[in-house]
């Protein structure tokens, strides 16, 4: 059996390392401006925080910010430049990770996520990630809270984004085309897009997130 | 005029890239997220790898594929005259290398440390071609040869060089109980390897030689630094890997060619007055000097430069080595000013990015910018080396930020138990040079 996890706010409370890599990237950039004057929040939201379009809008609009990421990064392409705010953003997040103390880490993670991982292993379920964050932050995490060798798969917005540089977020299965493999059940803490991504790959759909006691979702699934 | 020398040399009129700064960022990143997302990291690598030169990109015609400077036989015909040559054929055995129709200007000598000798016979071959060829190098007339001038400076730099490494290997390890080198001595032989990169970076860029007559006058200070060597003989008998590694064998990084090439990429970078350059040696150790030869060159400040060693032979593990302090030499304490905000730090290459990460770890929190530069680097076929326990690769935003010339001259990995190729190669310059020491 293939058990897929949603990431941020499913198996780890993670928003934090997003919002500190941001907010290390304003400090370097000294745009002078915090993060809730660039990525308002947006109630009803179907998307990520931080999504692409949302950092074009935020960032690259107002005509003397644009000049100070130009100078930064050398560029006036705001299709390269999103993505290198975004690049160094994602470097700031894994800084984040790797620097606090383990327990810090581990105090992330959903409750009993450890224990209900250890079980679904010894009965012989494959877990995946599939998250529209970055792999490598969500990589970093799990590496940190030694659980990285436990999931076969860890898919996030790199195989999400096609080779013209397009990304195809939940809930639109095209990740599924890379994958070999089809998941059983995903698990994520958004009724309406982890669900409806449930359904487009024909996987059962189970909500959680990381205030759900997750030997209980175990023992739905044994 | 500058402009035929900035084509010929491909020397660069301005830099498009700009180093990033690397404070706040994570160095290494841990081997098993390197092999789990390796198809990112990789493509990543290959975007800057794509950009840098080959390792075997060559201009100088006079230059041979190790780095070593060269001459045909016919070439050889026309300069039977010339000083530097008169001496060479002199002491061939050691100074030159004759392969079927040309000359090698690096001779089993230029290699010290790859002697089976022990130290003592070393020291002795190393510090009197060092005062042979100052007094040489005192003494000649504007006639010299451009070629054989560059290829005596590249020997006496050398010979600095693996001096230098040696004295601070010394002084970290022991304690320095009588004043037979002091501060002074210690500064002025720093003095003479910059004298010795400024003139040779002029001598190959105006395509003439630079003479220095006062470099004669250095050779009572190389006498004092051969006593100073001389006089922990009896230590280093007790510690055999430390006197085994006081004249290393071979110095990545001593093409010249490359070593220009990078230098004038650094050299064009803003570096802030209240900047610091930290290369590690041993591989990195001439370039502080070679940068600032080609800011004075272009007329910029020089940059205070200092090399350190993470290596320490006194708690034999250098994951105990914590401070700053332990890893410099002495004579160049305090490291950091109150005034100090920006370091550059150099290398010969980088894999893991251990050891700059380790490195960064010592800096104080009061330097706001770290850059980071270094001659070569290649890691996507390293794969092996990369992902093995407790390697991990370095973090490609700092890769992409950073500035290197050329890709590296390292075989792919093809297991985790080894560095090497199947045939036991690591770096392919230095299997050629080792190949062409052992047909001496």
């Amino acid at each position: 059996m293939i058990i897929a996890f949603d990431f941020d706010n499913t198996i780890a409370r993670s928003t934090r390392y997003h919002r500190s890599g941001w907010d290390k990237v304003l400090s370097e950039l000294k745009l002078g401006l915090s993060l809730d004057d660039l990525l308002p929040y947006e109630p009803n939201l179907k998307e990520r925080f931080d999504s692409y379009r949302r950092i074009e809008e935020g960032f690259l609009t107002n005509p003397k910010l644009v000049n100070k990421i130009s100078a930064y990064f050398r560029s006036t392409d705001k299709k390269l430049l999103a993505r290198r705010l975004m690049s160094l953003k994602e470097s700031f997040a894994i800084s984040g990770v790797f620097s606090e103390c383990l327990s810090d880490s581990l105090k992330t993670l959903a409750i009993n996520f450890i224990p209900a991982v250890d079980l679904m292993k010894r009965n012989g379920f494959k877990l995946w990630v599939i998250t529209s964050s970055k792999e490598t932050i969500v990589s970093s995490l799990l590496q940190k809270c030694n659980l990285l060798d436990a999931f076969t798969l860890i898919a996030g917005e790199e195989l999400m984004t096609d080779s013209h540089g397009a990304l195809f977020d939940k809930p639109d299965p095209y990740i599924t085309k890379k994958l070999k493999g089809k998941m059983d059940y995903y698990i994520g803490d958004n009724d309406e897009i982890d669900k409806e991504f449930a359904r487009n790959c024909h996987a059962q759909f189970i909500l959680a997130d990381y205030k759900t006691d997750f030997l209980d979702i175990f023992n739905k699934l044994k | 005029m500058l402009d035929i020398i900035h084509k010929r040399y491909k020397l660069s009129l301005s830099s498009n890239k700009k180093m990033k700064n690397l404070k706040g960022h994570k160095v290494n990143i841990p081997n098993s997220v390197i092999e789990k997302c390796w198809d990112i990291y990789s493509k990543r690598y290959r975007q800057v790898e794509l950009n840098l030169k080959s390792p075997s990109t060559k201009t100088n015609q006079n230059l041979h594929s190790t780095g070593a400077y060269q001459i045909t036989e016919k070439q050889a015909q026309s300069l039977t005259e010339d000083k530097i040559f008169k001496y060479y054929l002199k002491n061939k055995n050691g100074l030159l290398i004759k392969l079927k129709s040309k000359y090698l200007l690096r001779g089993k000598n230029y290699f010290p440390g790859y002697s089976k000798e022990n130290y003592s016979a070393k020291s002795k071959i190393i510090f009197s071609r060092l005062i042979e060829m100052l007094e040489l190098a005192g003494n000649l007339n504007k006639n010299t040869n451009l070629i054989l001038y560059l290829s005596l400076l590249d020997y006496i730099k050398n010979y600095l060089l693996i001096c230098l490494y040696a004295i601070n290997l010394l002084i970290r390890e022991f304690k320095i109980e009588h004043e037979i080198i002091s501060k002074h001595d210690y500064l002025c032989f720093i003095k003479l390897i910059q004298l010795i990169e400024d003139i040779y970076v002029t001598s190959c860029l105006e395509e003439t030689p630079h003479l220095a007559p006062e470099l004669s006058n250095f050779t009572g200070l190389i006498s004092r630094i051969e006593k100073f060597i001389g006089h922990y003989g009896q230590l280093l008998t007790r510690n055999e890997r430390l006197s085994l590694d006081l004249f290393r064998k071979i110095r990545e990084c001593n093409n010249p060619e490359r070593l220009m090439s990078f230098a004038d990429m650094v050299s064009n970078s803003y570096f802030s007055i209240n900047s610091l350059i930290i290369s590690l040696e041993y591989g990195g150790i001439e370039l502080p000097f070679m940068v600032n030869a080609l800011r004075n060159y272009k007329g910029k400040n020089m940059v205070r430069g200092l090399t350190v060693n993470l290596s320490s032979y006194s708690t034999k593990n250098s994951d105990f080595v914590q401070s700053l302090d332990d890893i410099v030499n002495p004579f160049t304490l305090p490291v950091f000013s109150d005034d100090l905000r920006s370091i550059v730090i150099l290398d010969d290459s980088v894999t893991t990015g251990r050891t700059l990460e380790r490195l960064v770890g010592m800096l104080p929190d009061s330097i706001s910018t770290i850059n980071f530069a270094a001659v070569s680097f290649t890691n996507t076929n390293r794969f092996h080396h990369l992902t093995r326990k407790k390697h991990g690769g370095i973090n490609p935003y700092i890769v992409e930020g950073s500035l290197f010339a050329y890709r590296s001259n390292f075989v792919s990995t093809y297991t985790k138990s080894s560095y090497t190729n199947k045939n036991g190669v690591f770096d392919k310059e230095k299997y050629k040079i080792i190949k062409l020491l052992k047909g001496l």
